[in-house]
């Protein structure tokens, strides 16, 4: 059997992995792999978490305080907490210098989605158009991740925009704020769906709503935003442990890819490797080759094979992600009620828009706010402190907000090539432009938004909707798309490179379009339709 | 040699800051923590700051009455003062640390019509003080060089 070297162990990478594990090829996964932390009183609420830490402030805001969200901070309404920071820490060796995108990567084990908020939408025929392959092809994939991890759902009115696949879970029990939104949409069903296009259902996410194997059902201790203590929220760690179960299964943490070397007839012979923060180089030989690093590492990687091999620095265009805009609001319902801290965190309710030929279909994700750190939000009122802390004490009940997201295509002013800093850093170069008429397409989606969340009750204070920063989403895609051209740095159906035969991309590198939905369900789904129709 | 006459006065200005926002007493671990903050950030330290960052911060100091004006002022023309920080890092531990993060637990008694009312009130109270504070602060703002402006929001 061929030995695969895989190069990163996120979501995509962990489930290629298992399924060529199960195949029985041999397979050595290259990473930094950052470690998780320990999680700390596993059985306590978000509540008794303050009462029980020796150090509850150091849990909340880290060692240094820099969870702690200052006026001027970009005006995001939240922070990665301190226990996620490993997911975002880069080794020295990865530098980006980046116009109009504000890039994050992940060297941890797991990858990015050991900090996600595990949406697990399936994309439709009209999200797969500009696809090699249809909804029907990635259907039998889809339904094996969701046996893997466990997506909880309902076949509701945003069917229409998410198949409902097999396997979907029951959906979790819903928070007090969000049953009540549910409750009124079915009251005014047909207003928002005939005037608007606008759809609402449960949302699916990647969280077991009971015991599946070794991982319990939600116990809804309400830490979902400094992870999931018990496992019931799924991240690809859960995954790379599985791997582990494998004595065909190698993994090689603690290094750092810096190119492939390619031998004679345009293959790839190894992965030249160095320890993560300097060191001698090594070269890992294999049979064949996969990328899985995420669609910045994977392209810096492929660039700097391609400048090695040719001496050629090369731009790889079309980078996407998704443009997402925050739309805080207030349900009035709820005022002066208490909130629910022992529930789901994360969003519960979706949204489905229709916009036609001003943004396609546009997705969104509905989050009522529980136990969310709160002095980010009260700095954002109008008003001073004192009042700030006290009104929101009686409306936090009733506060929440709508991450609504946009599709991007490919286009050629976007891309990635590698480069330096004005310091003389060898780096990342990222370059990216919004589309035109961007700016009118987000407003006529927000006037859509804002009407709803009128329909349905709920008070949008003027001014405090976000549009956060491109690369923010960190939907990355499309540097090296599937085509049937067989150009050069495009991959073909199969997502092998159309440069060397042996080496495959199981991340976002090769997605020719980016829908509005999450992405990591796809590129999971994706992942497993490679592993089936390439080995 | 640890300051100690620093450290009395910022463990004086972190209980007064917590009495003025929340009502609450701070216990020793808040206090602690307050102090390992200013320690790790040297920005925080208002000897270190442009003159009109430390007047503010004598202002909030020195009453109540100073604390509220000196709130109101740079909720509107100076979110990014120094005082602001410092009061948002103190949120950021009363409701980080248990028994202080109770109280933004639980709502204000009264439900939605009290809500309303002190609503109003707090309005009202709130451009009261942004006009005294407007008058009595902007002047010493433009003088010691800064340039007041209102902060706008997103779309």
């Amino acid at each position: 059997m061929d030995r695969i070297v895989i190069v990163g162990s996120g979501a995509s990478g962990v489930h290629f992995a298992l399924s060529v594990l199960q195949k029985g090829y041999d397979v050595v996964m290259l990473d930094v792999g950052r470690v998780k932390p320990p999680v700390l009183n596993p059985r306590d609420t978000f509540v008794e978490l303050k009462h029980s830490l020796e150090d509850p402030v150091r849990y909340f805001l880290g060692e240094d305080y820099e969870a702690v969200v200052y006026p001027g901070s970009a005006g995001e309404y939240y922070g990665f907490p301190p226990n996620k920071s490993y997911v975002f820490a880069r080794p020295r060796a990865f530098v980006t210098d980046a116009k109009g995108f504000e890039p994050l990567s992940s060297f941890a084990q797991g990858g990015l989605a050991e900090a996600w908020t595990g949406g697990a939408y399936p994309l439709n025929d009209a999200d797969l158009a500009e696809f090699p392959f249809s909804f029907r092809d990635l259907e039998p994939h889809y339904v094996e991740v969701a046996r893997r991890i466990g997506v909880t759902g309902a076949a509701d009115d945003l069917a229409r925009f998410f198949p409902v696949h097999a396997g979907l879970m029951e959906p979790l029990r819903l928070d007090r704020h969000s049953a009540l939104l549910l409750e009124r949409y079915g009251r005014r069903r047909r207003d928002l769906n005939e005037d608007l296009g606008c759809y609402l259902g449960r949302s699916r996410v990647a969280t077991l709503s009971s015991d599946r194997d070794d991982r319990p059902g939600c116990s809804y201790l309400g830490r979902c935003l400094w992870g999931c203590p018990t496992g019931s929220l799924y991240t690809p760690l859960a995954t790379l442990n599985q791997c582990h179960q494998y004595p065909n299964f190698t993994y090689r943490s603690n290094v750092y890819v810096r190119h492939l070397r390619i031998a004679q007839g345009r293959r790839v012979a190894s992965a030249v490797i160095t320890r993560h923060n300097g060191g001698e180089t090594e070269e890992v030989t294999g049979d064949r080759f996969v990328l899985a690093a995420g669609t910045l590492s994977s392209s810096r990687i492929y660039m700097r094979t391609h400048q090695q091999e040719t001496g050629e620095t090369i731009r790889l265009r079309g980078l996407m992600d998704n443009r997402q805009v925050l739309v805080p609001f207030l349900n009035l319902a709820l005022v002066g009620r208490p909130y629910d801290p022992d529930s789901y965190q994360y969003h519960q309710i979706a949204v489905g828009i229709d916009t036609a030929d001003l943004a396609g279909y546009v997705h969104g994700q509905i989050t009522t706010l529980k136990t969310a750190l709160i002095h980010p939000i009260v700095q954002n009122l109008p008003v001073d402190l004192r009042t700030a802390l006290a009104l929101f004490r009686s409306a936090r009940a009733g506060l929440g907000v709508v991450n609504v997201n946009f599709r991007d295509t490919r286009r050629q002013e976007n891309f990635v090539t590698l480069g330096q800093t004005p310091g003389g850093e060898s780096a990342l170069l990222i370059h990216y432009a919004p589309p035109a008429g961007e700016a009118r397409a987000i407003a006529q989606v927000l006037k859509i938004v804002n009407s709803a969340l009128r329909r349905l009750g709920c008070h949008v204070p003027p001014g405090l909707s976000h549009v956060r920063p491109m690369g923010a989403s960190v939907h990355y895609a499309g540097t090296i798309p599937m085509s049937t051209t067989g150009d050069p740095h495009t991959a073909l159906t199969d997502c092998r490179s159309a440069q060397y035969s042996n080496l495959q991309f199981v991340d976002g590198t090769t997605f020719p379009a980016l829908p509005a939905k999450n992405l990591t369900f796809s590129l999971m789904a994706n992942a497993l339709r490679v592993a089936a129709c390439s080995f | 040699m640890p300051d100690v006459r620093g450290l009395v006065d910022l463990d004086r200005e972190c209980a007064g800051f917590a009495r003025y926002l929340t009502g609450l007493s701070v216990t020793d671990y808040v206090l602690e923590k307050y102090r390992d903050a200013h320690a790790r950030h040297p920005d925080l330290d208002a000897r270190q700051s442009p003159t009109f960052d430390r007047w503010l911060i004598s202002i909030a100091r020195a009453h109540p009455l100073g604390t509220w004006l000196a709130d109101t002022y740079t909720a509107v023309f100076f979110k990014q003062a120094l005082v602001r920080r410092k009061w948002i890092l103190l949120v950021a531990i009363l409701e980080s640390t248990a028994p202080t993060a109770e109280l933004f637990d639980v709502p204000e008694p009264g439900g939605r019509a009290a809500f309303v009312v002190r609503l109003g009130w707090r309005g009202l109270a709130f451009l009261l003080g942004l006009g005294v504070s407007s008058i009595l602060f902007m002047p010493v703002h433009v003088v010691f060089g800064a340039v007041p402006r209102g902060d706008a929001g997103g779309h």
